[in-house]
């Protein structure tokens, strides 16, 4: 196997057979078509320190410690090429961190193995193991290899944490990530390649993966945002989600940043639930979700439910209320689905009783809880004094004040 | 990212960065702008008087008066220049020190600065525990009890995780410096002395007051502390907007810090130097605090090295486990799983056992433990200060933000008189001048 190590700093030997100087970089054309990026050449050092590049078509050999040259190195070399895709190993590859995709985790890379693909020289490994370490220091032995385990990542798995986005394929492949991960990887860098990352991702991808963030992360990222850049990917989020964030700035920022959402009704219900205390089930609650009357037939609940559905997250339940917004009932998407079309809701409607519980608004996180443990319940509905439906609170909301790390 | 900074206390009470531009005063605007950017300097600076620092300064007082107060002087400056250089580079380069020294260096230097910032922890870690040691011994209660008890606690609290609590309480217990601070007035010393002496530079060429002296600078300017101010300015998200108000703070974290132990020394050169009192154990140091405290004293003194000792403790394994993950590429935080995190917890593991292990060996001198760790870190500083001027000066790396030539004087300065010093101790203990 030939690394970047053997590489480096190896001789130059010629066609005359005299080393004429050393290895100093090798460098790479990156290609969306390949899997493995192409070697183009080396940079060499020659004797008086001055650097000439030589094209791969020129080197007849590579070995550990040294390559040769099938021509005189002063006829081999040619000027080097540039471009956004030419990549230096040197400068911008070997002992950078990566992000490993199949791992999802940053690691660094300790050494770069080649290796020929079809005939033509290709970097085809990424070494992150101890082990490659090891190699650069020069120590081996095979005890140290019994310990220590080789580990290789294709260069189509990794995005190296560099401004420049697009020096590995990994920086697509990003996207096609959960938000949940992509959110725990932007939690292991630091903020400003955090931030760089997210504000590659697409608005609405970016604020699901804002959601995930935990807090005191999300603090440091929307700082180094800024409230512009904040408030549009908050335009995205949930009325929960925003609700969370919002609580989480301090007052100055977070008033600023809700000057700049965009007025509709959604900052009306921000601004409902900022009302009620973080504890309480009204602080908890979301203000979105679907709501029928219970004269509709199911047909009717289901082409509305096809209507609004892009504008949430998720739905289980229709809630059931008067033209006065009093609660009425709740209908799950199972009920629905069973139902024959022509029923009306209120036949197939669960009324509030004793096994289909209800949460005051001010009833604190752990009553919440409690409840819908108890009773096993994947949501529930939040009244007010006058019976009203202001909310409903998913185990999620309770799942993520309960682990905010997660 | 998840970092240091869950780790220290995050003193941001005011989001200045977002601004404003309509409102209130300009100087408030920049008061709230400084107060968001506060804490780095002042926290690394306060945890500098750890175990190692009371007692290095203790014993600087107590056995040579005033007469090193002119390195304490020196060194202060040296401190607050390589702390700025520190926050500079973490601000440009957004990587902590191992970081960086692994993309420019390459694997071989990498190694070679990450065990010397080993040794130097372990080091230090250990005169931490002999700051437990000591604290409890005045009590009566025995090492074999109170350092795998304090070893069993900091891995505890750093596992499970209330850390920053903790965190917040010791540090808060060790702003018990200003009993020195207050101490120092009651005793009514000559301060026009300790002036002349702060300026005035004496010499003795003898291996204690060598010792001593290295000692007295690698307790201050620190391996670790080097590593903790650039991260903690990454981890926090400051950008290079942000360097005129962290400059600041570095400065003043200097300088306050700095005091305290200017009053350390005052107070046990006027207590103990006075009567010809060498510090042997903790209650020879607490004598110091008698004109305050009276037969408090003692007392008072063990608290605060025992809180002194325990936030050491607790930042030092972490610390080191971050830089080497950071520089090995090892997976770290502790949301890893055991699986993933091996590296970083075994790293917390040793550094909290080897030293604690260390420090029950039977018999060995508890305070002499204290000041040579000291030595260690002052022997091994222009290692990794000479890392931290060949980044601080490369354009490539630095761009605009390159060193001035006064930065440059005075760190090569400190460089070259550390070295200096040992050489010459090297020699005067090797042709036995005492």
């Amino acid at each position: 196997m030939l690394f970047f190590s053997n590489i480096r700093d190896a001789s130059v030997r010629d066609s005359v057979e005299e080393i004429v100087g050393t290895v100093f970089d090798v460098l790479i054309k990156v290609d969306a078509e390949r899997e493995f990026p192409l070697i183009i050449g080396v940079l060499v050092k020659d004797k008086r320190s001055y650097k000439f590049f030589v094209p791969v078509e020129n080197i007849e050999n590579w070995g550990v410690g040294e390559i040769e040259l099938t021509r005189k190195l002063y006829e081999a070399k040619a000027s080097a090429p540039l471009g956004e895709s030419i990549v230096s190993l040197r400068d911008n590859v070997i002992d950078k961190q990566i992000v490993d995709l199949s791992g999802m985790r940053i690691v660094r890379v300790n050494d770069l193995q080649f290796g020929r693909v079809q005939q033509s020289m290709c970097l085809v490994a990424i070494d992150i193991s101890t082990r490659g370490i090891l190699r650069r220091i020069g120590l081996r032995s095979p005890f140290l290899s019994r310990i220590f385990k080789p580990h290789f990542l294709e260069w189509k798995n990794v995005k190296i944490m560099d401004n420049r986005l697009y020096l590995s394929a990994g920086a697509k492949e990003i996207v096609k990530l959960h938000p949940a991960d992509i959110a725990n990887l932007i939690e292991k860098m630091n903020v400003y390649h955090g931030s760089t990352l997210l504000q590659s991702l697409e608005p609405a991808v970016a604020a699901r993966v804002l959601e995930e963030i935990q807090p005191d992360i999300k603090k440091l990222l929307v700082k180094s945002l800024g409230t512009e850049r904040t408030a549009a990917l908050m335009s995205k989020m949930s009325v929960d989600e925003l609700v969370d964030l919002i609580q989480l700035l301090p007052g100055k920022a977070s008033r600023e940043i809700i000057s700049r959402l965009p007025l509709d009704s959604k900052i009306q219900k921000v601004k409902r639930i900022m009302e009620y205390d973080e504890d309480t089930a009204g602080g908890l609650m979301t203000t979105e979700y679907i709501t029928a009357q219970k004269e509709m037939t199911v047909e009717q609940v289901i082409a509305e439910i096809k209507r609004v559905s892009h504008l949430h997250h998720s739905v289980q339940f229709v809630y059931i209320t008067d033209p006065d917004g009093k609660f009425l009932g709740v209908v799950s998407l199972r009920n629905l689905i069973v139902a024959i079309k022509t029923q009306t809701i209120k036949d197939i409607m669960r009324k509030p009783n004793k096994k289909l519980p209800t949460l005051h608004v001010d009833q604190t996180f752990e009553s919440v809880t409690r409840l819908m443990t108890k009773y096993n319940l994947l949501s529930v509905a939040v009244l007010d004094k006058e019976k009203k439906l202001i909310g409903v609170i998913t185990v999620d909301d309770i799942m993520r004040r309960l682990v905010p790390t997660a | 990212m998840y970092r240091l900074h869950n780790f220290m206390t995050n003193k941001v009470a005011t989001n200045g960065a977002t601004g404003t531009h309509t409102t209130k005063s300009r100087l408030w605007h920049k008061v709230l702008f400084f107060l968001s950017v506060i804490g780095p300097g002042i926290i690394a600076a306060n945890a500098d008087n750890d175990a190692g620092g009371i007692s290095t300064y203790s014993v600087v007082g107590a056995h040579f008066g005033l007469k090193m107060l002119w390195v304490l002087l020196l060194v202060t400056i040296s401190l607050a220049i390589t702390q700025e250089m520190g926050v500079r580079i973490g601000l440009v380069t957004r990587q902590g020190l191992g970081g960086v020294i692994r993309e420019h260096f390459g694997v071989k230097w990498t190694t070679f600065a990450m065990v010397t910032m080993l040794i130097a922890n372990l080091g230090t870690v250990t005169a931490e525990f002999a700051g437990v040691a000591s604290a409890f011994d005045v009590f009566g209660v025995t090492k074999y009890l109170s350092v795998p008890l304090a070893a069993l606690v900091v891995w505890f609290v750093l596992y499970k995780g209330s850390f920053k609590t903790t965190q917040k309480i010791f540090l808060v217990f060790s702003a018990f410096y200003i009993v020195y601070i207050i101490n120092g007035f009651i005793i009514k010393p000559d301060f026009g002395e300790a002036i002349v002496s702060l300026v005035k530079p004496t010499i003795e060429w003898t291996t204690p007051f060598l010792l001593t002296m290295i000692a007295l600078i690698g307790t201050t300017i620190t391996p670790w502390g080097q590593f903790f101010i650039q991260s903690y300015v990454v981890d926090k998200g400051l950008e290079i907007k942000h360097y005129k108000a962290e400059k600041l703070e570095v400065f003043a974290g200097a300088l306050i810090t700095d005091i305290v132990s200017f009053f350390i020394i005052i107070s046990t050169a006027a207590t103990l130097y006075k009567y010809g009192i060498k510090i042997t154990d903790a209650k020879d140091a607490a004598m110091a605090l008698r004109p305050l405290a009276g037969d408090f004293a003692q007392m008072l003194f063990s608290f605060g090295l025992f809180c002194a000792s325990m936030l050491g403790a607790f930042i030092l394994p972490v610390a080191t486990a971050y830089a080497l993950c950071e520089a090995f590429g090892w997976e770290y935080g502790f949301d890893t799983n055991w699986e993933n995190g091996k590296a970083f917890y075994s790293t917390i593991l040793v550094s909290i056992i080897v030293p604690a292990i260390l420090v029950l060996i039977p018999g060995v001198p508890l305070v002499k433990i204290m000041i040579f760790s000291q030595d260690i870190n002052g022997i091994l500083l222009p290692i990794i200060l000479i890392f931290v001027m060949l980044i601080v000066n490369n354009k490539k790396i630095m761009g605009e933000h390159t060193n001035k030539p006064i930065g440059n004087v005075i760190a090569w300065l400190t460089i070259a008189g550390i070295i200096g010093a040992t050489v010459v101790l090297v020699i005067s203990s090797v042709l036995g001048f005492n």
